[in-house]
């Protein structure tokens, strides 16, 4: 056993890195049972070194990420032109600024792989094009001739899913048709969940179809009964679906689940869109009634209200918690709007003569890509990229093997659809329901045999007095007529029946000798 | 008759061997009675026996010839001798009985002739033989009636027979004759075949010798009143004494014999009865197993240390291999190289090379000494000793003290000390760069140094990075100058100077009398005693020190007259420049008032609050008005949230309750501030170009009004609201009436009351228990998600006995996408690893 690991040393940092529930009730953490007591403490010495551990890694995040900076209090960041940075900018971030202007097939729809390499943008009027957008490198270029709603990288960049007018097709790298998902009708959002390897699809139809990429197989259709979906997001912390829908509720959906996990009420109008952070704590919902709203998804509350003059375009979280909306002309991005509520935005561009369509921050990069009606973009955002990155994970200088081997790895550590919940934390848990002791195998057979008493029905049992006996009771005991004696011969015979049903039920054979009811009526009478 | 014959035939056979031997001599043997005769009456069965066993060396005719002999001698017993007798007296069972009787008589005979034999003569012998039918039966005429008289009977028989003898003579001498024919055809018979008649006849005698003793051994009555034990003695019912063993025995040696017991001692002490074996044998077991149980005990701690073991890698001791490369170094002894051997050869013949071992015992000089002597030095030295050891605990304990006062004279003393010491000649640079250094030091985490002064100077501590930062290094410095005083946290021992002194006294009382019987010695000398009480006493002074200190009047001290002080000091040292040193002294003291001054105000907070009150002052004169914008509702104009400005006094643990709810309440009003703000704060619109004046204001006011309005027909709210409702409602738990419709209903206008059977039916979560029960706009689906329950576990799993120690254990991922490389290799460990072509031994036994 190594001597020096990094897990040995005392670290002040390690709150960072803590998992579960620290309020415990220490009384039950422990037991009686001394194997099982030295077991825990085994397993809470190595959770203490795992975090000390985890803290000491911070050392390899060599990287920091810088925002732009005011000097004194007249200054502000917001005021930065694009000109002005680009002034100061160091020449490999200049390099990666471009501006495509596409002004046929506008507005433009864009995504980027999860690695950020390649950019895949999609006009309205059929135009899609897969570009390695550093070096300029055009993998692919259709015209579809055809409405092109949304387009969506897969798990790499080697397939993309694009919805169109009526279906939404699956292509490859260089533009080949792969696959036309014939499910998948008049689907106006994608989303893709990497670690389901599930496509998303919601549209007009008001429908959410999870697909499974991987096998070809339709996951679920879940129909949302909101009418057409306005905006879909993936929360990626657990892999939830949010939608907004017309009548300014978001829905949060997942694919085991025919209804809503949760329904919120966003905004009074219709939402235009949606963004959910990385760590899936905050979402940010614009509305068509101008408001600007960040929802904390933990508590499900609503923790700021923002008003923009236009209803927003677009919405986007950056991996650093930077906020990009784009409403008319205008992208604004804001800092720390998760933290409190800002007077300020952080930075902010004009699109002169053009409607902003979409805004999508670039993974690991200082960038935002912004497309619109007439072009797409790079404008610079100081501090949007996620400065350290995890090769192993994501790679954004990933060669031809590394994403082969990436992607044999993501498919053999691919999730089932199942696994997709709010809080993903409860996975191999004990259930909420079950007992949370464990029984003694006595105490176990004592639930098993209880039964639930409250819940039996018991019949109503009639009372001793019949009409007969009542007769008997009030005749007078000496007189004896035609009708005490038919009275008595048919209390004698329900008695015998009584007793017949009664052996009946306790399993004593009654007498062979008695005749069935069909003969018994030549039974010599007594 | 017969029977005589035969037994006479036999007796001939038997010395037919001795065929020298003639008639008379054979005649003159029957007269005499040989030794054969007596066995002659009783011997019918025992001489077929004899026969038989001969049978397998004779052929079938003599066979038939005994058989045929013997039938005659039935018939004789039945007709000649006693028919009259017993025809006419007896019947038949009687005859039996007699029979009996006879062959009783018989035995009884026997055994009288083996009594008799030495005595008796042969003629009687041999009568009795003749006589025997006759004296029975004469016998049984006198006295027939007792039997158990036999004995006494035979006695008289003996007599009655030899009254009879003339008689059974002359019968005799009739069957000799025929028996002697009989013989002699015998013989002819044996004649041809002598070795065969002489083997025969010893088998004979041999056999009768042997059967003879058998009966007689199978007639012993033993007749035995004692228990039968494996020492019981055959003493014929006679109680065997201990007394009468030894009484054999030589009184003497019995006297000595240590294993009889006196009958006095032992009395009629028994010997316990030995336990059941089954209980024994259970002790046995008991026994085995606490041995075994102790034995296997040896291994407990292996066999623990193996099983808590998080890894076990097997060989569990592997030896350890170094390669040794070429230039490792070795040591041997003995030269290799050619000039190691030239360098050693000049040392062997300098004898620098001495290979003389340590000092044996007889070498040392206490060798020499005597027992008496050596005792007496080795207490003194343990006594020493012991003062020393005291000493040096009590500057321990001095040393522990941790009264900051004290702490502070104590340093400046030792300071002066140096000064005096080393103030004239400064030749010891180093300890100047020393003591600079450590000046620096403490002067590093204090508020005088370069950044900290600007920092408070330019304001920036009321930013609250820095500000953490500037009480970072404050509290560093704090925990610094514990660590320079020379404790840790934990063991600072609140010993007082009076504690001390009086173990001080206690102990001089001790030495003072231990030092007289010292004698002589290096302890004893003088210098040894003066550097003793020099120590002593500046332990005492220190302890004065201690307690002037305790009673409050402490810095008097430093005020005092310098030169007093210094002269107790350093008696040994010549003050050269007295001035100089003064000046010093005077120098130090001021420094070690203004510390104790500060020392007094060294909390944290205090210091913290100075600070801050300095903070406040300055900027709040230079940006008054900017620590108010916050209500003017200007944000437009202010990039930096100026909000902690006005928040200068650090709230924190240690501050006090006060001043928390103070902060709590300025919290408050802040944020009711802001509350108010919010409803009619325009600047919040994310459009930032709009101008701040009073009509745009009013613009975005109607804009806002104007949206309110343009969504007012959708009251998607209040739908939101009702569907909220309804799911509340369908979720909860129900009420369901399961009794048929009509039933136990009257249709008259007289209402019974109806009996209803209710079914509770649960739902899905109880309306107050609904986790958006508080959330305005949210509707949270409780419905379990089945999908979901089969990633859960149904219950607690085994080892664990609640549900958080289960999850407790799980929350650690193990994965090498959320831990560290190391934590993901160290938990997914293998326990066992075995080294692939090692043999891997058994436990070995512990060291017991």
């Amino acid at each position: 056993m190594a001597v020096n690991n990094m897990g040995s040393y005392e670290r002040s940092d390690t709150s960072k890195y803590e998992r579960g529930d620290p309020k415990h009730n220490r009384k039950k953490l422990y037991s009686r049972d001394k194997k099982l007591n030295a077991g825990i403490k085994k397993i809470d010495k190595q959770y203490q070194e795992a975090l000390r551990s985890a803290a000491g890694t911070e050392l390899l995040l060599q990287e920091e990420a810088g925002f732009l900076e005011a000097d004194g209090p007249m200054e502000k960041t917001f005021k930065f032109k694009q000109d002005d940075i680009k002034d100061v900018v160091d020449q490999g971030t200049l390099n990666k600024t471009f501006k495509l202007s596409l002004a046929q097939y506008g507005p433009y729809q864009m995504d980027f792989t999860r690695n950020g390499k390649e950019l895949l943008i999609g006009g309205r009027k059929g135009h899609v094009a897969s570009i390695e957008w550093r070096t300029g490198q055009l993998a692919c270029e259709l015209h579809l001739n055809e409405t092109v709603h949304a387009v969506k990288y897969l798990h790499n960049d080697q397939y993309f899913a694009v919805a169109q007018k009526k279906y939404t097709f699956i292509y490859d790298k260089t533009g080949l048709e792969l696959h036309r998902l014939k499910q998948h009708i008049e689907a106006t959002q994608l989303e893709f969940l990497p670690y389901h390897f599930l496509l998303a699809t919601a549209g007009n139809t008001g429908f959410l179809k999870y697909h499974d990429v991987s096998t070809g197989q339709l996951v679920s259709e879940i129909r949302t009964k909101l009418g057409p979906t306005q905006a879909m997001k993936q929360n990626s912390w657990n892999g939830v679906m949010h939608l907004g829908h017309a009548n300014g509720t978001v829905t949060l959906w997942s694919p085991s689940m025919p209804t809503p996990l949760v329904k919120m009420l966003c905004a009074r109008g219709p939402i235009r869109d949606l963004a959910i952070d990385r760590e899936g704590k905050y979402m940010v919902v614009g509305g068509m009634d101008k408001t600007l709203k960040v929802w904390d998804l933990r508590k499900f509350k609503e923790i700021d209200e923002y008003f923009t003059p236009t209803p927003v375009q677009s919405l986007d979280v950056s991996d650093t918690g930077l906020v990009s909306t784009g409403w008319n002309t205008h992208v604004t991005v804001w800092k720390d709007m998760f933290k409190s509520k800002q007077n300020s935005p952080y930075m902010n561009h004009l699109l002169p003569g053009d409607k902003v369509e979409k805004l999508k921050f670039v993974p690991f990069e200082d960038f935002l890509c912004a497309g619109s009606g007439k072009a797409v973009q790079n404008i610079i955002v100081p501090g949007a990229g996620e400065a350290n990155y995890d090769a192993l994970e994501l790679n954004p200088f990933e060669t031809a093997k590394q994403r082969q081997q990436q992607e044999v790895i993501s498919l053999m550590n691919k999730l089932h659809p199942d696994t997709i919940t709010l809080d993903p934390n409860v996975l191999g848990t004990v259930d909420k329901r079950a007992n949370s002791i464990r029984l003694k195998p006595g105490e176990i057979s004592e639930v098993a045999t209880s039964p639930d008493a409250k819940l039996q029905i018991r019949p109503d049992v009639k009372g001793k007095n019949s009409a007969l006996r009542r007769h008997l009771r009030k005749k007078t005991q000496n007189v004896i007529d035609q009708r005490k004696l038919r009275i008595e011969r048919n209390l004698q015979l329900e008695k015998e029946s009584r007793k017949r049903q009664h052996n009946d039920r306790i399993g004593v054979e009654n007498d062979s000798d008695v005749l069935n009811p069909v003969l018994s009526r030549f039974e010599q009478k007594r | 008759m017969a029977k005589k014959t035969r037994q006479t035939g036999k007796s001939k056979a038997k010395r037919s061997n001795q065929k020298i031997l003639n008639a008379f001599e054979i005649a003159e043997r029957q007269e005499n009675g040989s030794d054969s005769d007596g066995n002659s009456g009783d011997d019918d069965y025992r001489v077929q026996d004899g026969v038989l066993d001969a049978s397998k060396f004779l052929n079938n005719a003599k066979k038939e010839d005994f058989s045929d002999d013997e039938i005659d001698s039935d018939e004789a017993l039945g007709s000649d001798d006693d028919y009259d007798i017993l025809n006419s007296k007896f019947s038949q069972s009687i005859r039996d009985k007699e029979k009996k009787l006879k062959s009783r008589a018989q035995r009884r005979r026997r055994g009288e002739k083996v009594e008799s034999e030495s005595d008796e003569s042969d003629d009687g012998y041999s009568s009795i033989d003749e006589d025997q039918l006759v004296g029975l039966s004469e016998a049984w005429d006198m006295d027939d009636k007792d039997l158990a008289k036999s004995k006494m009977l035979a006695a008289d028989k003996d007599v009655v027979l030899d009254d009879a003898w003339e008689s059974a003579s002359s019968e005799e001498s009739e069957s000799d004759d025929e028996s002697g024919s009989e013989s002699e055809s015998e013989e002819d018979i044996f004649g041809d075949d002598s070795g065969n008649e002489v083997d025969l006849s010893n088998t004979l005698t041999h056999l009768k010798s042997q059967l003879k003793m058998l009966p007689k051994e199978r007639k012993k009555l033993i007749s035995e009143t004692i228990i039968e034990n494996e020492f019981s003695l055959p003493t014929n019912g006679n109680k065997l004494s201990i007394n009468d063993m030894i009484s054999a025995v030589d009184t003497s040696v019995s006297k000595d014999a240590i294993l009889i017991d006196n009958e006095e001692s032992s009395g009629s002490k028994a010997l316990d009865t030995p336990l059941p074996v089954n209980i024994q044998q259970k002790h046995e077991r008991r026994a085995a197993y606490e041995i075994t149980k102790e034995e296997v005990s040896k291994w407990e701690d292996t066999v623990q240390q193996n099983r808590q073991a998080e890894v076990l890698k097997f060989p569990l001791n592997p030896t350890i291999k170094h390669n040794d490369t070429a230039t490792t170094f070795r040591s041997t002894n003995d030269p290799t190289t050619d000039l190691e051997k030239k360098i050693h050869s000049v040392l062997t013949e300098s004898a620098l090379t001495d290979d003389k071992k340590e000092a044996t015992f007889e070498e040392l000089a206490v060798a020499k000494m005597s027992p008496e002597e050596m005792k007496e030095r080795t207490n003194e030295l343990r006594l020493m000793r012991e003062l020393m050891f005291r000493e040096e605990t009590r500057a321990r304990r001095i040393k522990k003290i941790k009264s900051k006062t004290f702490r502070k004279i104590k340093k400046k003393e030792r300071l002066r000390d140096q000064d005096l010491v080393e103030g004239s000649d400064e030749s010891d640079k180093e300890d100047h760069d020393r003591k600079r250094a450590e000046e620096r030091m403490n002067l590093k985490h204090k508020t005088q140094s370069k950044w900290a002064k600007s920092l408070i100077k330019s304001g920036l501590s009321k930013d609250s990075s820095n500000r953490e930062e500037l009480e970072e290094m404050l509290r560093q410095g704090e925990r610094l100058r514990t660590k320079q005083l020379g404790y840790e946290d934990g063991d600072q021992s609140d010993n007082n100077a009076s504690d001390i002194e009086r173990d001080y006294e206690e102990e001089e009382t001790i030495s003072n009398t231990s030092r007289a019987k010292l004698g002589k010695g290096v302890l004893a000398m003088d210098f040894m005693k003066a550097a003793e009480e020099r120590h002593r006493q500046e332990n005492l002074q220190e302890i004065e020190m201690l307690k002037k200190l305790e009673n409050g009047e402490d810095l008097q001290q430093f005020s005092e007259d310098v030169n007093s002080i210094n002269v107790i000091k350093n008696q040994g040292r010549r003050v050269y420049n007295p001035t100089a040193a003064d000046g010093d002294i005077n120098a130090v003291n001021k420094r070690a008032r203004q510390e104790i001054e500060d020392d007094e105000s060294s909390n944290l907070l205090n210091k913290l609050s100075k600070k801050a009150a300095i903070v406040i002052n300055k900027p709040e004169e230079t940006r008054a008005h900017e620590t108010e914008p916050q209500e003017e509702a200007n944000p437009w104009l202010i990039a930096g949230d100026t909000k902690r400005s006005s928040k200068v006094r650090v709230v924190d643990k240690d501050s006090s309750k006060q001043e928390k709810t103070l902060n709590k309440m300025k919290k408050k009003s802040v944020k009711s501030k802001i509350g108010e703000n919010l409803e009619i704060d325009v600047g919040e619109t994310l459009g930032f170009e709009l101008d701040n004046s009073d009509d745009d204001e009013r613009e975005t006011f109607k804009q806002l009004d104007l949206i309110k309005d343009a969504f007012a027909g959708d009251n998607v709210v209040t739908e939101f609201q009702r569907e909220k409702k309804r799911v509340v409602k369908d979720e909860d738990d129900k009420e369901e009436d399961v009794s048929l419709p009509g039933w136990g209903d009257w249709a008259g206008g007289k209402k019974q009351k109806k009996r209803k059977i209710v079914k509770k039916i649960n739902g899905v979560v109880q309306k107050d228990n609904r986790r958006d029960k508080n959330m305005k706009n949210v509707i949270i689906n409780e419905k379990m998600n089945k999908k979901n329950l089969k990633y859960q576990s149904a219950d607690v799993p085994y080892p664990y006995e609640s549900r958080e120690q289960y999850e407790r254990a799980l929350r650690m991922p193990i994965g090498q996408e959320w831990t560290s490389r190391e934590t993901h290799q160290r938990m997914t460990m293998p326990r066992v690893i075995t080294k692939q072509g090692t043999v891997i031994d058994p436990l070995k036994a512990p060291f017991k």
